[in-house]
């Protein structure tokens, strides 16, 4: 019947977070033949976007005792060959898991109130209604991932909303940031004389490029010196380094420059300002590029991972164990969550990641925004960046807002973020009229493995792949799928176009159906 | 039996059994006026015979469509390996049936066109899983947007019907109508021509009404027995549901394409 699982592979891909998502998606388009599995029943590994219950199992999950046996697998091995048995699935996921309720179980209905009470009862009804993710990301509009969506096209299984407003935290209370032309102009919040100084400004970072000698001048300068010798107001230098560059204090001058570029760059080709957020959150991301992996031929199943990694005596990768199968393979990718704990690197600094949600925007305005917030460092905390959205991109239900914090890890999740919190919205007990009221909140921390050095302990065509990163956008993710992939396949090209449906299209009339098959063949560039 | 009744009529096709004709078989459904899929299944399927839903009041509501000569409608068909959704695909669109039927690389899905009126075409765009994603479940990708799903199994295996109720539930928690309500799920019982049937008539017919699928027949994707009535059937429903003006995006979102505006150096604030 052609219908047995197949038992040798191109490549074998374990996980099915980002990087490895756009491995299969990329090996699988220019013909090869791809093993994609996950051991969760859902895509994304610590990517993926959950509706409320399923996020109430992965909390669930996580708050396990990690388990550290060994899989009973017994592989078959030739002459030479060794077997390196894996933990017991599921691969550890997240740490500091603490989820709080911060309003009753039910409410009566007040009737009258003009802002709805939530209740726990009312938000579990709703669940469906969520889309939350462990690592929320945005897009540059011109990112690497939006060009590569573009360019593979991809795009098509992908859609998104603007982010609305660039919103900071400026003498103890947030104003939303000029980035655009218009929105300079329109602002209220600044001076004329320091509209020209800003636009000046931003014209300079632009052009920095294509003026060495200036660049110089400015090597071993911090950004905020330069935005200092500039003689802008403290106004502009806090828009400037903390909106707009998503600096610190400390940043040098050139790379603060760079940030400023790459903002700049990205306004206007789909709205005011440079980025998008994914309708759906984050997790449809690596879901996209398995759709086009599946369409090109790549086999997936999930709830399955391996038992064992079969490595021969030249050090290199043989098969994997998986359900009482060896599956040969030229190449394996493994999310690093599923690694054998000899290749992981010793220590990864961590993420404290936030997500809230509350009965009104942190910001209120006449209409919903999708917002991006990045609050600067203070005392009690770093950087955090701060995604807020609501019901017009199915990240929960009409009447609430969903608030996504990270920032690198010092203490826990909660140690880390609580400072931030309190600022922006109600805790139980307070009832300041310009802040929302807290409804729900959950706090976890993950590791940063962007960092790490994943080469060094594995076999030569075994690749390791990075979990989420600090950053904003993808961009990681899809640079370090570029380099895996030209190690495996270096003459072949990255994700090439891929057509457009030219789909099988027979009418009901019969002479139509006799013209189609010729046409088909013209169209239809085929294995 | 009055004519309209012929289409509510219900009737088990068997290979080789009188009525070879299309003219008597049936779908078997409930709550056919509006298909509000609440949970109380009030009709038995001969109480739908008396139904007063009729051809005309269906007329009317594509007379709304007149100036509107084109309906998409995007159609997800899910269910066990080998239950034979390829093959349903294959008989429906192309007419054909292959035993050894290979998916198409890289195509996300087939596209019907059918002449449902002198006025109306109807488009439908079948998404059949990648062969390749046969083993598991499915993105959300694949769901998005969707506004019908076949939910098959093979008559000749046990494990494929009880399979049936993770597929639904999993279509329901990946994706809903506009108006938050499930998109209609109809249930195929494949391979009707095969002498080993496993599962029960009555334990199918019980099985749709609790689990809320709008319907459900044997059909023989070899044979080609219930396969254009069956999917009539189901394009009939979404017609009813006012859907398939396009596959267009929940307003606000945006679609990436290659024509906006090319990146231009220096200063765009």
């Amino acid at each position: 019947m052609g219908d047995e699982f197949p038992k040798e592979y191109d490549v074998i891909v374990v996980g099915t977070g980002m990087t490895e998502s756009i491995l299969a998606a990329a090996a699988s388009r220019v013909g090869k033949r791809v093993l994609h599995l996950d051991s969760n029943e859902y895509y994304g590994g610590l990517w993926a976007s959950f509706n409320f219950e399923g996020l109430q199992q992965w909390v669930g999950d996580c708050q396990k005792p990690k388990d550290e046996t060994e899989c009973k697998a017994d592989p078959q091995l030739a002459d030479g060959e060794s077997a390196i048995k894996m933990r017991v699935l599921n691969p550890p996921t997240a740490t500091n898991v603490k989820e709080q309720w911060h309003v009753p179980e039910a409410v009566e209905s007040s009737g009258d109130d003009a802002k709805k009470a939530w209740s726990q009862e009312e938000v579990k009804k709703l669940y469906r209604k969520f889309n939350i993710d462990l690592a929320p990301k945005l897009l540059y509009s011109r990112g690497a991932l939006v060009e590569l969506l573009i360019s593979s096209n991809i795009a098509r299984y992908t859609e998104f909303r603007n982010v609305t407003r660039v919103v900071t935290w400026h003498e103890g209370k947030l104003t939303p940031v000029p980035c655009s032309r218009a929105d300079v102009f329109a602002t209220q919040n600044i001076t004329v004389v320091e509209k020209r100084m800003l636009m000046n400004l931003l014209q300079e970072c632009t052009e920095y490029e294509g003026n060495p000698e200036k660049l110089k001048k400015h090597e071993n300068q911090s950004f905020l010196d330069f935005l200092k010798d500039k003689q802008l107001t403290d106004n502009l230098i806090h828009y400037v380094l903390y909106a707009i560059a998503m600096s610190t204090e400390e940043t040098p001058c050139i790379e603060g420059m760079s940030r400023t570029q790459k903002f700049l760059l990205s306004l206007g080709r789909y709205g005011n300002t440079p980025f998008l957020w994914p309708m759906y959150g984050s997790g449809e991301i690596p879901q996209a590029f398995c759709r086009l992996c599946a369409v090109f031929g790549g086999l997936y199943h999930l709830k399955r991972g391996a038992e064992a990694l079969i490595v021969g005596s030249d050090n290199t990768l043989k098969a994997i164990h998986s359900d009482r199968e060896n599956l040969k393979s030229n190449y394996l990718v493994m999310g690093l969550d599923y690694a054998p704990d000899s290749f992981l690197p010793e220590e990864s600094p961590g993420i404290s990641r936030g997500v809230f949600l509350i009965d009104s925007s942190i910001l209120a305005a006449d209409k919903e925004h999708l917002t991006l917030l990045e609050f600067p460092p203070d005392e009690s905390s770093g950087p955090v960046t701060i995604v807020e959205v609501g019901s017009l991109t199915n990240a929960c239900p009409q009447g609430l807002y969903m608030v996504h914090m990270t920032t690198k890890q010092k203490g826990s999740a909660e140690e880390d973020l609580m400072s931030v919190a309190k600022k922006l919205m109600n805790f139980p007990g307070e009832t300041d009229e310009s802040k929302p009221n807290l409804v729900w909140s959950m706090f976890f921390n993950m590791k940063d493995t962007s960092t790490c050095d994943l080469g060094a302990n594995t076999p030569t065509n075994l690749f390791l792949t990075s979990g989420p990163d600090l950053d904003l956008d993808f961009d990681f993710a899809i640079k370090q799928a570029k380099e895996i992939f030209s190690k495996m396949y270096p003459e072949d090209e990255f994700l090439p176009r891929a057509p457009d449906p030219e789909e099988i299209i027979l009418d009901d009339d019969d002479e139509d159906k006799q013209k189609q098959p010729e046409e088909k063949a013209s169209e239809e560039p085929q294995e | 039996m009055s004519q309209q009744n012929r289409r509510q009529l219900v009737f088990w096709p068997r290979v080789g059994g009188a009525g070879g004709g299309s003219g008597g078989r049936q779908m078997s459904f409930w709550d056919g006026s509006h298909l509000s899929l609440d949970e109380s299944p009030t009709h038995t399927p001969a109480d739908e015979g008396s139904d007063p839903e009729s051809e005309s009041q269906f007329f009317d509501t594509i007379d709304k469509f007149h100036s509107m000569p084109e309906k998409l409608f995007k159609v997800i068909i899910i269910g066990d390996p080998t239950v034979g959704k390829t093959s349903f695909v294959q008989r429906y669109v192309q007419d054909m049936f292959k035993r050894d039927y290979k998916g198409t690389v890289g195509v996300d899905f087939a596209l019907k066109i059918l002449r449902w009126s002198d006025t109306q075409t109807v488009k439908l765009q079948l998404w059949d899983i990648a062969g390749q994603e046969r083993f598991t479940w499915m993105t959300r990708v694949y769901y998005k947007d969707a506004h019908g799903c076949v939910i098959m199994f093979d008559l000749s295996n046990k494990n494929s019907f009880a399979n049936t109720l993770k597929w639904k539930k999993d279509v329901d928690s990946k994706c809903t109508l506009a108006d938050g309500s499930p998109i209609p799920c109809m249930l195929l019982a494949n391979k009707c021509d095969l002498p080993n049937r496993q599962i029960d008539q009555m334990e199918i017919e019980s099985f749709y009404k609790e689990n809320n699928f709008i319907g459900w027949t044997e059909t023989s994707a070899k044979e080609g027995l219930m396969v254009h009535d069956s999917m009539k059937f189901l394009v009939d429903v979404m017609m009813r549901q006012d859907g398939g003006n396009g596959l267009e995006n929940i307003s606000g979102s945006l679609t990436l394409k290659n024509s906006a505006s090319q990146p231009r150096k220096g200063c765009s604030c």
